[in-house]
């Protein structure tokens, strides 16, 4: 017999689901979160689930009631109420339930679809343009939690009741209202994790789009499946279940689906086996004591090779607090807590580059920046110093100066300053300043980089035990000085001009090197030839008197025989080998021409006798 | 039953924790809190250590973290005592010195480090007009007042956000300096003309150079050749000399000696490339005289 409960719960639900909306609009009127705006598809999906629930409940408790009348009155008067006119199917409510049956339930998964694809999309819409960031977020955390919990409530009370025959169609709205449970709780985590991270308010959007078009799609396929999906009797369309929804708010109709199925596989009762009772009996012992152990690790602790850590106990360091590699215990959280330093670890911030995701560059040169951003810094310039008194007497250089450092007070590094390292990365970047401002350029790129390395490690220890940082500067490394790229190429070209200038110096070296041997050698050469001409000069002129006293000897014998002996014999050798003319005839009075472009001697090319010429 | 009892206990642990939380809160080394009762503040809690407190709604407490934090102001232009333009940026370190009057006025960590870089920046500008550019780079260290214009920064700024915003201003330092874009492009200009005339000077100290190497090599090679000529010329005449002593044989007979020299010159001249005409008037072929005689009495007989 159908209960009245069983419409009013459901109409109760709906009910609750249209004044939680209206509490999560004011809500999300006041903190600007679309965490809370998210959850109302959520809502109105149990409410248009819950108020078909009563509606189908209510006209099955008609018609159980029309029956039963109509069975009274037939045994009262014998004949029913419309047996008169059997042909016309009176308005009844069997047939207003019949009809809701056919007509609507059928359609209700499609329309909960659509509500989930457009108000998904309308929430992914206003993510996406979001009026103003979210404030007062904290105070959206407590009324999420009670959401969460009331709403846990229902669903739990609708799925005991869904377990039984009568309340088997008080699934559809428990699914949904423990959906909506569970998409408060994460909204309430979710906001408060918004006060440290905005960026969770819209990924918990995102997460909720993301499922409403899941569950839409889920519908639609339900939808289609219902429809070809054999009905057995009086059994009632549950299309708008959400399987899906159902794994994540019903984690127990898990585990009663896997015993059927071993059942079902086995062919009998696995799941009445005294391992199965044992094991659902010690279960949540089991769980209790995980828990237990779990809390109880909490007092072990494990620091790293690295670092050494600094035992607190009610949030104040104890009296010997430095903890060092190894296993420690300690009273459990949140009584005794550690903090850990990086201690032994060589730690390193960097002035003048910043080199996050930066790669190792395949060359290093001036001409290209080293890192994607590289800062300028200001020297004195001794050039620009003499000259006109407005012009700013400065260089800029590019100076990239990694600094590596270890803690060596752990109480100073740690609980003097919230983030010693940006502390020591602005002194450095200070030192840098400060040094740079009384270096000329050479100062900085010349020899004296070492010295000033040492110098700006001094300089850097100095102010960090000024501010007590607890720190010890292992290494400043000046490894990346060089001008600006915009004007590295003036830079290159004097070094250009630095070898070209040696080279000019090589090439007259060289020069010399040449002309200087051969000249050597000519003045060698020259005299040589000077002293064998004085040899030559000197013996020549000894033979020719010798010669000369014989001949003389031999002419007084007899001067003319020796005169005319010596001309012939000298004529014969001279004329012997050249042309010559004798003109025998009296030549007084002929002319005589002579061509002495004929040639004087024959050549290879001529074939007469050489004497022909002669003639 | 047991087993009721069991998970009653669990139960109870599990809420009296909870309560437990909701009531007892422990502040950590380096915290300040400022406990609030339905929104007016009531204590400030400084020391680390646990302390009790009603649950929500009823108060509330605001924890701080107290250690000295570091901030970094944006670059500012501003201009020197002299007229000149600098861009300058700040760091300071500040912490919490009082929390209740820094939940009040600031409330947390972002609006602090926003208020205390406006109060940071309109003192630098004022200090920063106090000094020429020569103080802040120049080549003569002693010249260079960095901790001066520090100094003064921090002793203006502290005591305004400590009264105002409950912060002590722990330090205070210039971070860089830097040039406004316009003139950074004229520094380059002028670093690139400097550079220019650097490599200039280079040049031509290398050209000139070697034109002084070339010229000292041709002197040198021009001392070599002409003193090897002189010493060549003076052999020579040293040869002609020695020579010369044995001409005076010839003086027995000048008409022999110039005769036999006038042969060696004929046949000297004579040897290639000469044609000769000659007479019969010339021996031996003045024989040649009497067989044309010879001749021509022949014919006419």
């Amino acid at each position: 017999m159908m209960d009245k409960n069983h419409e009013r719960i459901p109409a109760g639900v709906a009910g609750l689901c249209g004044v939680t909306v209206l509490l999560m609009f004011a809500l999300a009127g006041r903190t600007h979160l679309q965490s809370v705006t998210a959850l109302v598809p959520f809502m109105l999906l149990t409410a248009v689930t819950a108020l078909a629930t009563a509606l189908r409940y209510r006209l099955a408790r008609l018609e159980e009631e029309e029956r039963r009348d109509a069975a009274a009155h037939k045994a009262q008067t014998g004949s029913t109420l419309f047996e008169a006119s059997s042909e016309v199917d009176p308005f009844t409510a069997a047939r207003s339930r019949r009809m809701v049956e056919q007509r609507m339930v059928p359609f209700l998964a499609l329309v909960l679809a659509t509500i989930a694809a457009l108000l998904g999309k309308s929430v992914f819409e206003q993510e996406a343009a979001p009026l103003s960031a979210p404030t007062n977020v904290l105070l959206a955390f407590p009324f999420l939690a009670a959401q969460a919990f009331v709403f846990f409530l229902f669903s739990r009370y609708l799925l005991g009741l869904s377990r039984s025959e009568q309340g088997r169609m008080m699934r559809g709205p428990g699914i949904y209202a423990g959906l909506t449970c569970l998409a408060s709780l994460i909204a309430g985590i979710a906001v408060a994790a918004t006060e440290k991270l905005p960026r969770v308010d819209t990924l918990f959007v995102q997460f909720t789009d993301a499922y409403l078009l899941l569950l839409a799609a889920e519908l639609v396929l339900n939808s289609v499946v219902d429809l070809y999906r054999p009905r057995r009797g009086t059994e009632p369309c549950t299309s708008y279940e959400s399987r899906m929804s159902r794994l994540l708010t019903d984690p127990a109709s898990w585990a009663r689906s896997v015993l059927m199925t071993l059942d079902y596989q086995f062919g009998f009762k696995v799941s009445e086996t005294w391992f199965f009772r044992f094991l659902a009996r010690a279960l949540i012992p089991l769980l209790f004591f995980q828990l237990v152990t779990l809390y109880a690790l909490t007092s072990l602790v494990f620091v790293g090779e690295h670092e050494t850590a600094v035992l607190e106990r009610l949030g104040a360091p104890t009296q010997n607090p430095l903890l060092e590699s190894g296993a420690h215990f300690k009273w459990p959280w949140p009584f005794e807590t550690v903090r850990r330093f990086p201690v032994k670890r060589v730690l390193r911030v960097t002035v003048g580059y910043h080199d996050e995701a930066h790669g190792q560059p395949g060359a290093i040169l001036w001409s290209v920046p080293h890192y994607p951003h590289e800062d300028y810094f200001m020297l004195a310039s001794r050039e620009a110093e003499g000259q006109d008194s407005s012009a700013v007497p400065v260089n800029l250089l590019v100076v990239n100066v990694p600094v590596e450092y270890r803690i060596t007070n752990v109480m100073q590094y740690g609980y003097g300053f919230v983030d010693a390292s940006t502390v020591l990365e602005q002194l450095a970047y200070r030192s840098v300043s400060v040094l740079a401002a009384a270096l000329d350029l050479s100062d900085l790129m010349g020899p004296r980089q070492g010295d000033i390395a040492l110098a700006l490690r001094a300089h850097i220890q100095d102010e960090s035990d000024r501010m007590k940082l607890g720190v010890e500067i292992l290494f400043v490394g000046m490894q990346g000085i060089h001008p600006p790229v915009a004007v590295a190429e003036a830079f290159q070209s004097v070094v250009g001009a630095l070898e070209s200038r040696e080279s000019q110096i090589l090439e007259a070296r060289a020069y010399m090197n040449r002309t200087l041997p051969v000249a050597d050698a000519d003045a060698f050469a020259a005299l040589s030839r000077a002293h064998a001409y004085r040899v030559r000069r000197s013996q020549t002129a000894d033979a020719e008197t010798f010669r000369f006293i014989r001949q003389a000897s031999a002419h007084n014998e007899s001067p003319s025989v020796f005169r005319s002996r010596t001309y012939l014999d000298t004529l014969e050798q001279s004329l012997a080998g050249i042309r010559k003319y004798i003109i025998a005839a009296d030549a007084e009075q002929e002319v005589i021409q002579f061509n002495f472009e004929e040639k004087l001697r024959p050549d290879l090319f001529d074939f007469g006798s050489p004497l022909e010429g002669g003639r | 039953m047991k087993r009721n009892l069991l998970m009653l206990l669990a139960g109870a642990a599990v809420a009296a924790l909870f309560v437990l939380l909701q009531v007892l809160f422990i502040l950590r080394e380096g915290e300040v809190a400022v406990v609030t009762t339905f929104g007016k503040p009531e204590r400030s809690l400084t020391e680390a250590g646990p302390y009790f407190r009603w649950p929500w709604p009823v108060q509330r407490v605001y924890r701080f973290d107290a250690r000295v934090r570091c901030m970094e102001g944006v670059l500012q232009e501003t201009m020197t005592r002299d007229g000149k333009n600098i861009l300058i940026s700040l760091y300071a370190g500040w912490r919490i010195q009082d929390p209740r009057l820094f939940l009040e006025r600031v409330g947390g960590v972002q609006q602090a480090e926003a208020n205390l870089d406006g109060l940071l920046r309109s003192y630098k500008n004022a200090v920063i007009g106090r000094y020429s550019f020569a103080n802040m780079v120049n080549v003569d260290p002693a010249a260079i007042r960095f901790e001066e214009i520090e100094t003064g920064i921090l002793e203006a700024a502290r005591p305004e956000a400590l009264s105002r915003y409950g912060i002590d201003l722990a330090f205070a330092g210039i971070r860089k300096l830097e040039l406004p874009e316009a003139i950074t492009a004229k520094v380059f200009d002028r670093m690139r003309a400097e550079r220019n005339e650097i490599a200039e000077r280079y040049r031509s100290e290398g050209e000139a150079e070697a034109i002084r190497i070339r010229a000292e090599a041709d002197r040198r090679r021009d001392e070599l050749l002409s003193q090897a000529d002189a010493d060549a010329k003076r052999i020579r005449a040293e040869g002609d000399a020695e020579a010369a002593a044995f001409y005076k044989v010839f003086e027995k007979d000048p008409q022999l000696a110039i005769f036999l020299r006038k042969l060696e010159a004929m046949e000297s001249t004579l040897k290639e490339k000469s044609t000769v005409v000659l007479s019969t008037d010339t021996a031996p072929f003045d024989l040649l005289r009497g067989m044309e005689t010879s001749g021509e009495t022949g014919r006419r007989k």
